[in-house]
C-alpha cells in the first residue's frame, strides 16, 4: 500500500519537474533570443541579412560588421569608429567606480563602527540621495557644472557619476559593517589602534564581498548610463552609449544591421566581462551586506 | 602593576540607573572578580574601567590617578573579550602583535614578541594560522596573548570563558589562575559563574541591580554572606533557607522551626545576648549550606552538630555522595532545600529523616531586610558588611 502511494507521488513529482524545467527552458530561450539574433546578424553579410531569415545561422562568417563598427562607424560627419568612445567610457566608468567605492567604504565604516552624534541623521539624508530620480537633478546639475566650468566635458560627467554613486556605495558598506562585531572595534580602541589603521588593516580587507558589489553596481550603472551622458557631453567627450545611439540613428541609406549589432555587442562587452569575473562575489556580497544589514 | 580604586561610580542609560554608586578598591596584584546575575551592571562597570563607556560621575583611579576622562588607549589596560574579538583577516601572530604595530615597533621585533608570548600560551605551532582555523580554547589563548603582549598595568577579562564548553572552561580557568601567579599583575574579571569567582578571585565583588552587595575574600563571601542574595548566589547547590522564630535563652537563643508537614524542630544557636533580646519572639531566616546539613551516617564533629528531623523528598546519588532534596518551609516559596548525605545513606525518601546541622556554619537573616544578622562561623566578630546590631561578644 505504502509503495503504491509513494510510486504515485513520485510520478506526479516527475511530471511536475518536467513541466518546471520545460517552463524554465522556455523562458531562457525567450530571453536569449535577442542576443542570438544580435550575434548571428553581426557576422552575416548585408546581402544575407536583407535576404531575410532573421533566425537562420549565417551561411558564411563575415566580420565586416565588426571591423566597420570598431574602425569606421560614424557619429555625425566623423567616422573614427567606436574606439575613442570606448576609451571615454572606460575613463569615466573606472573613475566613477574606484572613487565612490573608496569614499563609500570610508563613509560606511564611519557611519556604522565609529558613530558620532547625528550620524544616523547624516546617513538618513545621504540615503535620501539614493531615492531622488535622476531626471529631477539633471538641470540643476548641468547648470552647476556650467557654473564651475565643467559643462560638456568628461570630467563633469565623471563628477556627476561620483556624486550620485556615493549614496549607494555608502549604503552598501554601512549595511555591511553594521553586522561587524563591535568588540573588534572596542579591542582596537583599548589597544591604541587608530581609526585609519583599523580601517586599512582589518575593516577594508574584510569587506571584499561588498566591495565587489559596489564595483559591479557603479561600473554597470555608469557604463550603461544614457541620460547624463547624452545631456552632459559633446561629440569628443561622448561615451560609448551615446555614440552607439548616434551610429544607429544617423546612418544614411541602407541600414547596416550587421554593423549596428556588432557595435551594440562591443558596447556591452565590458559590463559582461565585469559580471563574469566578479559575479560569483556579487551574489555573496548581496547576501552579506544588503540583506543582512 | 597597579592599584585600582572605584569611587562612587554612577552610570545611567536613559532613565535606567545601571550603576548606583559603586565603591571598590583593589590592591596591586589583586585578582578582583565582579560577579552577579545578568543585568547586575558588572559588564557596564568593566566597560567604565576600560573607558569604552564613560561613567556619569565618580572616579576610577589606576595607581591613584583618575582615568575617567582618558581615552581607553591611555589607561594602560588590556582587555580580553567574551567573543575573543580576534581580527579575522590577520594571522595569529599578527593578532597578538597588533597592539605593538600601533606603537611603531618594527616587524622583526613584533614577531619576536609574538613568539615569546605564544610560547607562554602554547601557541607556537599556530602562529601563522588564521583565527578561524583554531579551536575555541586556542582562540581564547590568542586573545590572552594579545593582552599579554601589551604588558599593561591592569588586565580586564569580560566573561572570557563563557563561550567554551564545560571541560575546556575548567582547563582555561586553571590557566588564567597560573597566569596571574606568574605575572602578579592586577586583574579584573567579570563573570556570572560563581564557581569561577570562587576559584579565581583574591577578592570577590558581588553585584546586584547596580549595587555592591558584598566585597571580600572568597572564603568570607562564602562563609559570611552579607545578605540572603549573596548567600543564595554564591555556592552550588545554593544555601538552604528555613524560617523560624527566635526565643532568647541562656547562652544564646533557640530557633523554633515549623516543618512544611506541620511538625516542629528547634536549634540552639550561640547568638549574642543583644541580638537575642532584639529578635526575641520574632521571625528570622536561617541559612545552612548543603554540606553543613548531613545525614545520621555522615561523620560529624562533636558538639557543633545538632540533630533535627525533616521530611525527605528525593535522593540523587552522585557516586561520591548523595544529594538529598527536602522541602523548605519558606512562606510562599516552592523552594527546595538540598542536603549532602553519605553515599551509603539508609535514609528513605517519603519519610521523616534525621538531619545533622552544623550550627557553627549557619547564618541568620532578618526576613524583612534580608540582611545577615548573625554568622556562626565568625563567632565573636560582626558580619563584614552588615548591620551594626550584630555587634557584641559571641557566645
Amino acid at each position: 500500500m505504502n509503495d503504491i502511494v509513494l510510486g504515485q507521488r513520485s510520478l506526479t513529482d516527475r511530471l511536475l519537474r518536467v513541466a518546471l524545467y520545460g517552463v524554465l527552458i522556455g523562458f531562457m530561450l525567450f530571453y536569449l533570443a535577442p542576443l542570438y539574433v544580435m550575434v548571428v546578424t553581426s557576422v552575416k553579410s548585408l546581402e544575407e541579412i536583407l535576404a531575410g531569415g532573421l533566425m537562420n545561422l549565417p551561411k558564411k562568417l563575415d566580420f565586416y560588421g565588426w571591423s566597420e563598427a570598431w574602425n569606421n562607424a560614424c557619429v555625425g560627419t566623423e567616422c573614427r569608429g567606436m574606439a575613442p568612445f570606448m576609451w571615454n567610457s572606460l575613463i569615466a566608468s573606472t573613475a566613477a567606480t574606484i572613487i565612490p567605492t573608496a569614499i563609500g567604504a570610508l563613509n560606511g565604516y564611519a557611519l556604522s563602527l565609529w558613530r558620532f552624534k547625528g550620524s544616523e541623521l547624516f546617513f538618513g539624508l545621504l540615503l535620501f540621495g539614493a531615492f531622488i530620480p535622476f531626471q529631477i537633478v539633471l538641470l540643476p546639475m548641468a547648470s552647476f557644472l556650467g557654473w564651475i566650468g565643467w559643462s560638456s566635458s568628461l570630467v563633469g560627467l565623471t563628477f556627476t557619476y561620483i556624486v550620485y554613486g556615493l549614496p549607494f556605495t555608502t549604503l552598501y558598506f554601512r549595511n555591511f559593517f553594521v553586522s561587524f562585531p563591535m568588540d573588534l572595534v572596542n579591542a582596537a580602541k583599548i589597544d591604541g589602534i587608530g581609526y585609519f589603521r583599523f580601517f586599512w588593516r582589518v575593516a577594508l580587507p574584510s569587506s571584499v564581498p561588498i566591495m565587489i558589489v559596489s564595483i559591479i553596481w557603479q561600473f554597470t550603472n555608469t557604463w550603461n548610463d544614457f541620460l547624463f551622458a547624452s545631456t552632459m557631453t559633446k561629440l569628443e567627450s561622448a561615451t560609448v552609449m551615446v555614440a552607439l545611439n548616434n551610429f544607429v540613428e544617423v546612418a544614411n541609406g541602407v541600414k547596416r544591421y550587421n554593423v549596428d549589432m556588432a557595435a551594440a555587442i562591443i558596447a556591452g562587452l565590458p559590463t559582461l566581462a565585469v559580471y563574469l569575473v566578479a559575479g560569483r562575489y556579487f551574489l555573496r556580497g548581496l547576501m552579506a551586506g544588503a540583506v543582512k544589514g | 602593576m597597579a592599584t585600582l580604586e572605584i569611587v562612587n561610580v554612577r552610570k545611567s542609560f536613559g532613565s535606567v540607573e545601571v550603576l548606583k554608586g559603586i565603591d571598590i578598591a583593589a590592591e596591586d596584584g589583586e585578582f578582583l572578580v565582579l560577579v552577579g546575575p545578568s543585568g547586575c551592571g558588572k559588564s557596564t562597570l568593566l566597560n567604565a574601567i576600560a573607558g569604552l563607556q564613560a561613567n556619569d560621575s565618580g572616579e576610577i583611579r589606576i595607581d591613584g590617578r583618575d582615568v575617567s576622562g582618558l581615552h581607553p588607549k591611555d589607561r594602560d589596560i588590556a582587555m580580553v573579550f567574551q567573543t575573543y574579538a580576534l581580527y579575522p583577516n590577520l594571522s595569529v601572530w599578527e593578532n597578538i602583535a597588533f597592539p605593538l604595530e600601533a606603537r611603531g615597533v618594527s616587524k622583526a621585533d613584533r614577531r619576536a614578541e609574538a613568539e615569546r608570548v605564544a610560547e607562554l600560551l602554547h601557541l607556537t605551532d599556530y602562529l601563522d594560522r588564521k583565527p578561524r582555523q583554531l579551536s575555541g580554547g586556542q582562540r581564547q589563548r590568542v586573545a590572552m596573548g594579545r593582552a599579554l603582549v601589551r604588558d599593561p598595568q591592569i588586565f580586564l577579562f569580560d566573561e572570557p570563558l563563557s563561550n567554551l564548553d564545560a571541560k575546556l572552561r575548567v582547563v582555561m580557568r586553571t590557566e588564567i589562575k597560573k597566569l596571574h601567579r606568574t605575572l602578579g599583575t592586577t586583574m579584573v574579571y567579570v563573570t556570572h559563574d560563581q564557581i569561577e569567582a570562587m576559584t579565581l578571585a583574591t577578592k570577590i565583588v558581588v553585584l546586584r541591580g547596580g549595587e555592591v552587595q558584598q566585597v571580600g575574600a572568597p572564603d568570607d563571601v562564602y562563609n559570611l554572606p552579607a545578605n540572603m542574595f549573596v548567600a543564595g548566589f554564591m555556592g552550588s547547590p545554593s544555601m538552604n533557607f528555613m524560617e523560624g522564630v527566635l526565643a532568647a535563652d541562656a547562652g544564646g537563643a533557640t530557633l523554633g522551626i515549623t516543618r512544611p508537614d506541620g511538625g516542629s524542630v528547634s536549634l540552639h544557636l550561640p547568638v549574642p545576648d543583644a541580638l537575642a533580646a532584639r529578635y526575641d519572639g520574632k521571625r528570622v531566616v536561617i541559612g545552612v549550606r548543603p554540606e553543613a546539613m548531613v545525614d545520621a551516617e555522615s561523620e560529624t564533629r562533636d558538639g557543633t552538630y545538632q540533630q533535627i528531623e525533616w521530611p525527605l523528598e528525593i535522593l540523587e546519588p552522585t557516586g561520591a555522595d548523595t544529594i538529598a532534596v527536602l522541602q523548605s518551609n519558606l512562606t510562599g516559596g516552592e523552594e527546595e532545600m538540598v542536603a549532602r548525605f553519605s553515599a551509603r545513606t539508609s535514609a528513605r525518601p517519603g519519610t521523616v529523616v534525621p538531619l545533622n546541622v552544623d550550627t557553627r556554619a549557619v547564618v541568620l537573616f532578618d526576613p524583612d531586610s534580608e540582611e545577615a544578622i548573625f554568622h556562626a562561623a565568625a563567632s565573636g566578630s560582626a558580619p563584614p558588611v552588615a548591620l551594626a546590631v550584630a555587634n557584641g561578644s559571641g557566645a
